[in-house]
């Protein structure tokens, strides 16, 4: 089985894999991930009940939400692999694992979002990207629970401190690594910093849905009628719900009929095909058919596991409703799962595999391209840039805001199709356009600073997702530092730091992920340094994940021109440091070891005692070679004692 | 301001540390400081190829002080490096002091290196380095630590048969007449 | 020969003054003209690795460690005595008082660059102090902190004192009764007289 995706981002409960690595670039997917497309699934009744029969899942949204992510890895079939391949014939053997590909943007990432209707309702209650009170809560829950599962299995606990031999083979109670684990946990916590929400923002168009899924139970006999009147309703949300944004355009959201149908009565399927020809005809609307039931004794039950990101306020209510009813059983597998036959999944997977590659794809393609050509390239050939002053004169495209609503652009601006088409090109991995598209778009926001902040970001992130291996020192100093400083500079004027915070910890991410971490990784320390200073309303466990992650940076930080001289090198004698006089200042690992320290003193204030051993455990060589490990009246030896009276 | 010096041998192993200056570290900052010394030996290993630049403060931000060597270490590649190489060295010892190399949430960190590769470092709790008088101090320093080579009893190295402590490099100073030259050495430089 | 002990033999001998202002001087030439230099650091560093050495090999037993030192003192000073009197050229001593000045003006001056003053003659005329004002053995050293009390660091000095005057028929005690090194004031050592050996009687062999 292989190491994927989601076994990282989901390594609590796949604690075999342990001992992989991850490629150093898993940032840029985490934030492929995080802006891929939103799906809203809307359902008729009858589905959803049908669905809380047979599977007890509450509705479709619910199902479908366990199987966003990276859809080209089929995640949920991962074990089943040799099953699967018989199954499909040999399909899906073919693909490769997204963790390992060599360009990032092979992957299809997929998000599934609850009704448009729901996601506007959230909306309107709060503004900002994340809570942090959520984040911290779910932080610590998930320190708690990383607590309990290495502590559960005696044999792997008791031998978790310090004497971890990686060269030794494999053997039963071997301790648990936990560097993937710690990075696992830090890129959890990224992942929801960063996407943390599927509240959709009027300043970005990542959380507006591109695609709505409208689902009916065929097999419950539900036809035509219901869906045009689905339909209807969809197409004309903005008129019947009060306070429909002005800058969401329904006709940008491509609708999708999904057919449920039983594949064990086979004229369900001919039925389904006629609706499919119905629909296309007089709604204009594509369909397909998705078996959601099919009796098929052989299939085993294949338990779902959560999807690698959803929204904050769905995990906090996950895991809230789990721990009160798990009680203190927290195996791997503690929490009740949904499971789904074997041959549904594929299914599912069959059908998403037609949604995204023939429909949604194509869909983003077609809208981006005209637009490009409509909006984007007219400005271009006219005004070479960003010449302003005529820009001023022929005043038509920089439109007027809606007067009733005088905050926000309205969908059909200028202003906001730019923006969307940035979007969406950053959401098909078309980083130049999105650049490109970004920075035309700054120059016509100077006076809208709301709008103004979160362009400038992802102009950077655009640049830094595009441009991974031919980032100069220059390119960084001049282009992109000055845009990341300006865009929070604008978020901190604007007071909404959950933004400010986000700009800082994604490109502070993306830099690590830049192939010369020598020249990167100094940008990466002083963001996340900055938002350690900067950012006081971060919850005491976040804060102490960035102190990790400055650790991490310095760590990862090796002057490429003795990097290969010091991975070739490295025997056990040599490790001590100060022996390689050529390698003197070349890394920065006591640098390294320092922050470490500092985090697990603030992990001791936490109460985290298992962060703290493993970063105790981390920085024991370091300091041992230099005699400050076993000092008395040295924080090291203060919080050795601590652990050892504290926990386990 | 409370000063914590040290002087920290080869293997990062410290052959003597202090506190000096006036006023005292609070016990959280105590048993943090030798840790923010070590630190810090990144950056003057980084900076002992380097020509000094014309201002010694190196660095800008107020964090950990990484950010001025990124800058640095583009010039190194330029000038080609060397150690402990300058052009506008008046005397021998002038290239030894490194200046301020770093800092940490307020604190400063100032270094000296000997051409054997000797370090001495010194956290300022005032954060502020006073290039004149820390010069001074480190080089009075070092001639104090040359002399204290000199003492036949002061194990300066591992034993030339093997059977000694196992440890290669000086062994931890430990005479009081050193520390308390030292800290004389440092009433008249450090305020 | 010395044998008119009875002689005026006061501290400060005014009738003596002629004579040692030429001892000085012919310690000063030979120092001069005469000796090839070595360098200080080499040359303490030398001595003093001498003696941490010894002082690990006998674990701390600083006795011992003193009477080595002595020993090594003694042999070199049975040869010092004769290259010494072959750069000087100076004839036998006719007195004690005038022994101590060759020892302090003449022999400390050739071979290390000093002059120890002679002070603290006993009654009897027959005990003085040699009192060092530096001690380029000593420059840079510290005592391991058990050895403050017991090792005579310098003990070599009272060897080779011992071991050429030895070689002059002049059987002496040498001895230090203090070091700076230790804490003292000064550092002294102490050369008594226990009696005029006869020629005849090789030295060492009784």
């Amino acid at each position: 089985m292989a190491f994927s995706y989601e076994h990282y981002m989901n390594l609590l409960s796949h604690l075999e894999c342990a001992s992989e690595t991850v490629p150093p670039d898993i940032a840029r997917r985490i934030v492929s991930h995080a802006v891929a497309p939103v799906i809203t699934v809307t359902s008729s009744l009858a589905l959803d009940d049908h669905i809380m029969e047979s599977y007890k899942v509450q509705s479709a949204y619910l199902l479908f939400r366990l199987f966003g992510g990276c859809i080209s890895d089929r995640d949920q079939l991962m074990e089943h692999y040799t099953l699967d391949d018989s199954s499909t014939g040999g399909r899906t053997r073919k693909r490769s694992n997204s963790l390992f590909q060599r360009d990032a943007t092979q992957s299809q990432f997929i998000r599934f979002a609850q009704p448009l209707p729901d996601l506007l309702r959230s909306y309107t209650e709060q503004q900002g990207l994340f809570d942090n009170d959520s984040l911290e809560w779910y932080l610590t829950h998930y320190l708690s629970w990383i607590q309990k599962l290495t502590a559960t299995d005696p044999e792997k606990v008791e031998q978790l401190p310090d004497e971890l031999t990686p060269s030794s083979p494999p053997q039963r109670g071997k301790p648990l690594p936990h560097k993937l684990l710690r990075n696992a946990v830090y890129h959890n916590f990224f992942a929801l910093a960063v996407s943390s929400t599927t509240r959709i923002s009027p300043f970005e168009t990542f959380n507006v849905p591109v695609m709505n899924l409208i689902a009916i139970d065929v097999s419950r006999g539900q036809d035509y009628e219901v869906v045009r009147d689905l339909v209807t309703t969809f197409k004309n949300l903005n008129k019947f719900l009060e306070d429909f944004p002005v800058f969401i355009n329904v006709n940008d959201i491509l609708p999708m009929i999904v057919l449920c149908y039983d594949a064990a009565d086979e004229t369900q399927l001919a039925t389904c095909e006629q609706l499919q020809r119905k629909i296309k005809k007089c709604l204009f609307v594509d369909s397909i058919p998705l078996a959601l039931w099919d009796e098929d004794p052989e299939s085993p039950l294949v338990p779902l596991h959560e999807p690698i990101m959803s929204s904050l306020d769905e995990i906090v209510k996950f895991y809230s409703s789990n721990s009160s009813a798990g009680g203190d059983e927290v195996g791997t597998d503690g929490h009740s799962r949904a499971a789904l036959p074997l041959n549904i999944i594929t299914h599912m997977y069959q059908a998403l595999d037609v949604l995204v590659d023939e429909m949604l794809i194509p869909f983003m393609h077609r809208k981006t391209k005209y637009w490009e050509e409509n909006i984007l390239q007219p400005r271009k050939s006219i005004f070479h840039g960003s010449n302003n002053f005529f820009k001023k004169f022929i005043g038509k495209t920089t439109t007027q805001r809606d007067p009733s609503d005088t905050q926000f652009f309205p969908a059909s601006s200028t202003e906001c199709l730019l923006r969307k088409l940035a979007d969406w090109s950053l959401m098909l991995s078309d980083f130049k356009t999105a650049y490109l598209t970004y920075d035309s778009l700054s120059n016509d926001l100077q006076n809208s600073p709301n709008y103004l902040a979160s362009c400038l970001e992802w102009c950077a992130v655009s640049l830094l997702l595009g441009a991974q291996n031919i980032v100069t020192v220059k390119m960084i100093k001049t282009e992109i530092t000055p845009l990341i400083e300006r865009a929070v500079a604008t978020y901190r004027q604007q007071g909404r730091s959950s933004y400010e915070t986000r700009c800082m910890i994604l490109s502070a991410e993306l830099f690590l992920a830049l192939r010369d971490t020598w020249t990167s990784t100094p940008y990466a320390i002083r963001y996340l340094e900055t938002i350690l200073r900067d950012c006081p309303q971060l919850g005491a466990c976040s804060q102490v994940m960035i102190w990790e992650r400055l650790s991490d940076c310095y760590q990862s930080r090796t002057d490429p021109r003795v990097a290969s001289a010091l991975s070739t090198n490295t025997s056990p004698g040599s490790a001590q440091p100060g022996n390689e006089i050529l390698a003197q200042g070349f890394t920065r690992k006591r640098k390294a070891a320092f922050f470490r320290l500092i985090a697990a003193k603030k992990w001791a204030e936490q109460g985290q005692w298992r962060q703290v051993q493993w970063c105790l455990h981390d920085i024991k060589d370091i300091y041992t070679a230099s005699a400050l490990y076993d000092k008395k009246g040295l924080l090291i030896d203060r919080l050795n004692t601590e652990v050892q009276s504290f926990s386990m | 301001m409370p000063e914590y010096f040290a002087i920290v041998g080869p293997g990062d192993r410290p052959l003597y540390e202090s506190e000096l200056g006036r006023g005292a570290w609070t016990p959280e900052q105590r048993e943090l400081n030798p840790f923010v010394l070590h630190s810090s030996l990144d950056v003057i290993e980084d900076l002992q190829w380097q020509l000094l630049p014309e201002n010694s403060d190196t660095v800008s931000n107020t964090g950990g002080g990484e950010f001025g060597g990124a800058a640095q270490s583009g010039a190194a590649q330029g000038g080609g490096g060397g150690f402990l190489r300058s052009h506008r060295a008046k005397t021998e010892t002038d290239n030894c002091y490194l200046g301020r190399v770093d800092h940490f949430y307020g604190l400063a960190v100032s270094a000296y290196t000997t051409y054997s590769g000797l370090k001495l470092l010194m956290v300022h709790g005032s954060g502020i380095v006073d290039d004149a008088n820390c010069r001074s101090f480190y080089q009075e320093v070092h001639e104090l630590y040359v002399k204290t080579l000199m003492n036949p009893f002061y194990s300066a190295g591992g034993s030339a048969n093997g059977s000694g402590s196992g440890t290669i490099g000086p062994a931890p100073i430990t005479s009081r007449a050193f520390d308390s030259r030292v800290k004389a050495i440092a009433r008249r430089h450090l305020r | 020969m010395p044998q008119s002990r009875s002689s005026s033999l006061s501290s400060s001998n005014p009738a003596n003054a002629p004579q040692v202002r030429h001892l000085k001087a012919l310690g000063d030439d030979t120092w001069k003209n005469k000796v090839e230099k070595v360098n200080a650091e080499f040359f303490h560093l030398t001595y003093g690795t001498i003696v941490a050495q010894l002082c690990e090999e006998y674990a701390g037993d600083y006795a011992r460690v003193n009477g080595e030192l002595f020993q090594i003192g003694y042999n070199l000073g049975v040869r010092l005595i004769e290259d010494f009197l072959a750069r000087t050229a100076l004839p036998r001593c006719d007195t004690f008082l005038k022994t101590s000045e060759v020892v302090s003006k003449c022999a400390f001056k050739i071979f290390l660059n000093l002059t120890p003053e002679v002070a603290h003659w006993n009654a009897a005329r027959d005990s003085f102090d040699l009192v060092f004002g530096e001690n380029p053995l000593a420059e840079h050293v510290e005592l391991p902190p058990g050895a403050s009390g017991q090792l005579w660091f310098s003990n070599v000095l009272c060897g080779v004192l011992r071991g050429a005057l030895e070689m002059v028929q002049l059987d002496c005690d040498v001895e230090f009764v203090s070091d700076t090194l230790r804490g003292d004031m000064s550092t002294d050592i102490r050369v008594k007289l226990n009696k005029v050996l006869r020629d005849e009687i090789p030295a060492g062999e009784d």
